[in-house]
């Protein structure tokens, strides 16, 4: 006999499009990048990957706190506002 | 000359460190759904983050009622927001629940890492009890209190861990009272004088520490591992979103949060502050101290000299 | 094997012979001796469990709450006030679907300060979600013990049981008890398979996330379903266990000398052997009265009541408690709503043996004598009585 859904237990990924809350944007300046991973280590949510090489951030997540933009030493990072309708 | 001081700080401070971790746990899964809820800037959000990268799947991971829990960790509905097992204990239940999963793994022959992720609520407050008696029975089990000061999930009500003078919902600053007029527990010291296997202190700034601690944690099997996670919250604690790691690290360089560890009760620092600063430094980057006065102030770099003195007293 | 044991070492037999795998405890008077029996046995290798010496009961049913989320058969047992600190996770086990049994050795609630019987502590927690069973003696204890986890573990109920053997009536009374051989037991009670709620890194998922309205109340739904095939379930299971051990307990309610009866007597636990003396007593004299001994409190066999108790005019039912807010025994007003619609008998609850007091022969007189009266007369002139208290035997007592 298969039990299902008698007791509270979740299986799917609880997942809410957090990069919609954001109202300023981290933007990198890939020549600045000393490629330190400070801000790859702070993220909060986990939204800073490399890619070619090259430190990158996923928007899809990234709720705009900007710490890797302060934590950068290089200043490499600037947070521009981002305007939504 | 004063450029090359500048330089040698650096190559002193943890920012120097950033790079040999990030190398370790770059690569590591990531078991943390990338969309929960949490304030922006959220500390305790990276805590756990790297948690379970330095963890892995073998894990089972207790999340009591609090910020974590209300951000989505332990899911919605029929959804979870982890990819290993994780549950909801009550907040005064965490570390009996887990005693229980530890020893049945343990009688099945099977290993598996039993974490909790706990407030400073469940841990030091109405969760105490339990945690002290698992510490006293030896439990195998690693549990982690993200220490944010207060009730933060409820809105930002005082707890047992809220230092002294700060201001919270329920410690407000008026004419009669200016913020909390009790000092906090030592919690993490509290922990290490059970003489359980491993206790530290961690910080979110500190990440190469918190990760190497959270190996040797992972490592013990004879007793239970307490880590006392120093996680500024911006909500709560009022400075903005960009500046939790910098509070963070203000507070270890200032002594306000000293980073140590301790094997059995005995304690070790494991970062030596070269260039001390006063504590004014990390009060005032934190909105909740924007009340002191001076004489305020000097009270708590009291305050924390003298805990810092008794500390270093009992370290090797 | 046959042993003089008193209920608690047979709830310590019972719950040996169910092999649970992780058993926590905190002492309490009139349970302690419960908690040093299951030690021993395990100290002495006789039973191979892990054992949480706890610091509290709120911890030791959470520990049991971890032990069974990772698939554990799990036991413990506790009294009035732990059962009162234990709350917080004794309404989560139930509606986490946790087949855990604890022992419920009852006693009175404080205050007034007090040590001994009563049932207020178990009745008192009744709508949390749990099954109770109440037994009459120490064979029942420790049989109930084992029928408790099939009936837990059954895929039909998945439900936390809790076996009530009164406080030093049953707890601290020795009596012949036939230990069952563990083989028989064995074949008896299967492995307990947990696969609706687990905590194992090899099938991750999240236990307990927070719950919208609409989907909690389908696991309500469930739950009560989960109570409602209990009913049936343990009739099963009291039918093998006669087949294969010779002892029943009539599932749900055993009757008693109903045959023809005009008057019964509704009791619960140990008061329930009295009442039978007394009954047999009365029906020699040519009065036409039977018990119901209630074995099943939760949930509360309503359905099998109407059928029990059609052809009855006068109903006493006794109560070892009070409810506060209704004003009569328990047993009693939740008896007379569920004949409600069905029949209606006239009914009147005596409340008895309260804070360790006895029900004595005397007092089960007492009980028939106002039940034939109100069957003479058409009329109840008290709707309840307290007993020993007209007598002010209180009074007599401060005396002494
Ligand atoms: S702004 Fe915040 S969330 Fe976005 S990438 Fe930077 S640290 Fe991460
Ligand atoms: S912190 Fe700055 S320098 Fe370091 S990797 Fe990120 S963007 Fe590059």
């Amino acid at each position: 006999m298969k039990i299902e859904w008698i007791a509270p237990i979740g299986k799917d990924r609880y997942i809410i499009k957090t990069g919609e809350w954001r109202y300023q944007k981290p933007e990198r300046n890939q020549e600045k990048c000393k490629k330190c991973g400070t801000c790859l280590i702070y993220c909060p949510t986990g939204s800073v990957y490399i890619e070619d090489d090259e430190y990158r951030t996923d928007y899809e997540f990234c709720k705009g706190c900007g710490i890797c933009a302060s934590e950068c030493r290089a200043d490499a990072i600037i947070m521009v506002e981002e305007v939504r309708e | 000359m004063g450029e090359t001081i500048e330089k040698l700080k650096w190559l002193l401070t943890d920012k120097y460190s950033n790079k040999r971790v990030e190398e370790e746990i770059r690569d590591k899964e990531d078991l943390l759904s990338s969309g929960i809820s949490t304030c922006l800037g959220c500390g305790s959000e990276i805590g756990l983050r790297i948690a379970l990268k330095v963890l892995g799947r073998n894990t089972i991971l207790a999340i009591p009622p609090g910020c974590m829990g209300g951000v989505g960790v332990v899911g919605y509905g029929t959804t979870t927001g982890t990819e290993v097992p994780v549950f909801f204990p009550l907040l005064d239940n965490i570390a009996s629940m887990l005693s229980g999963i530890k020893r049945y793994y343990r009688r099945l022959g099977r290993k598996v890492h039993v974490l909790a992720y706990a407030g400073d609520g469940g841990t030091a407050d109405v969760g105490f009890q339990c945690l002290s008696g698992a510490a006293e029975r030896d439990e195998n089990i690693i549990y982690i209190c993200y220490d944010n000061e207060g009730y933060m999930n409820t809105g930002i009500q005082r707890s047992g861990t809220t230092p002294y003078k700060a201001w919270t919902t329920t410690t407000p600053v008026g004419e009669a009272r200016r913020g909390k007029p009790q000092v906090n527990k030592n919690m993490p010291l509290i922990m290490a004088m059970h003489e359980i296997p491993y206790t530290a202190t961690a910080s979110i700034a500190y990440i190469e520490d918190y990760v190497s601690k959270l190996k040797k944690a992972a490592e013990v099997e004879d007793g239970l591992a307490y880590i006392h996670l120093f996680s500024p919250c911006p909500t709560g604690w009022r400075f903005s979103t960009d500046k939790t790691i910098e509070v963070a690290r203000l507070a270890v360089e200032t002594n306000f949060f000293p980073l140590w560890e301790a094997r059995y009760g005995e304690i070790r620092f494991t970062k030596k502050i070269w260039f001390k600063k006063p504590v004014k430094e990390y009060l005032k980057a934190v909105g909740k101290y924007s009340h002191l006065t001076d004489e305020e102030i000097n009270e708590i770099q009291k305050l924390v000299d003298d805990r810092y003195r008794m500390l270093k007293s009992l370290a090797r | 094997m046959i042993k003089i044991v008193d209920g608690n070492q047979a709830a310590a037999y019972g719950a040996k012979l169910s092999r649970p795998e992780v058993i926590a405890a905190y002492p309490i008077t009139p349970q302690t001796p419960l908690v040093e029996y299951i030690a021993s046995m395990v100290a002495r290798g006789e039973l191979d469990a892990e054992m949480v010496e706890v610091e509290s009961e709120h911890s030791a049913l959470s520990v049991l709450h971890g032990a069974s989320l990772s698939g554990a058969r799990t036991f413990t047992a506790t009294s009035s006030q732990g059962l009162s600190l234990m709350y917080e996770p004794y309404f989560r086990t139930s509606t986490l679907r946790l087949p855990v049994v604890m022992c419920i050795v009852t006693r009175e609630m404080i205050s007034p300060q007090s040590v001994w019987g009563g049932q207020q502590d178990a009745v008192t927690v009744r709508d949390a979600g749990w099954i109770q069973l109440f037994v009459e003696n120490n064979q029942e204890v420790l049989d109930t013990v084992i029928q408790a986890y099939r009936l837990a573990e059954d895929r039909r109920v998945l439900l936390p049981v809790n076996v009530c053997l009164d406080g030093f009536y049953l707890s601290h009374m020795a009596e012949k008890v036939v230990i069952p051989d563990q083989n028989e037991v064995d074949d008896f009670l299967p492995p307990l398979v947990m696969d609706h709620i687990k905590l194992d890194p090899e099938n991750p998922m999240s236990v307990d996330p927070l719950t919208p309205g609409p989907l909690l109340t389908h696991y309500r739904n469930k739950h009560v379903e989960g109570l409602e095939n209990a009913k049936d379930v343990i009739e099963e299971v009291d039918r093998e266990f006669e087949e294969r051990f010779g002892r029943s307990y009539h599932g749900k309610i055993e009757p008693f000398m109903m045959d023809d009866a005009e008057i019964a007597v509704v009791t619960m636990g140990s008061m329930s052997g009295t009442v039978r003396v007394i009954v047999r007593e009365a029906r020699e004299r040519g009065v036409r009265i039977g018990m119901l001994k209630l074995r099943m409190f939760r949930p509360f066999p309503k359905e099998e009541f109407r059928e029990l108790l059609k052809d009855i005019d006068v109903i006493g039912v006794i109560d070892r408690n009070v409810s506060f807010g209704f004003s009569s025994g328990t047993v009693y007003y939740e008896l007379k709503s569920a004949l409600f619609g069905y029949h209606n008998p006239l009914m009147v609850s005596f409340i008895a043996g309260l804070g360790g007091s006895d029900i004595s022969k005397m007092h089960v007189r007492k009980v028939v004598e106002i039940l034939e009266k109100v069957h003479k007369t058409g009329k109840v002139e008290k709707e309840v009585v307290w007993m020993d208290l007209e007598e002010k035997l209180w009074e007599k007592q401060l005396k002494s």
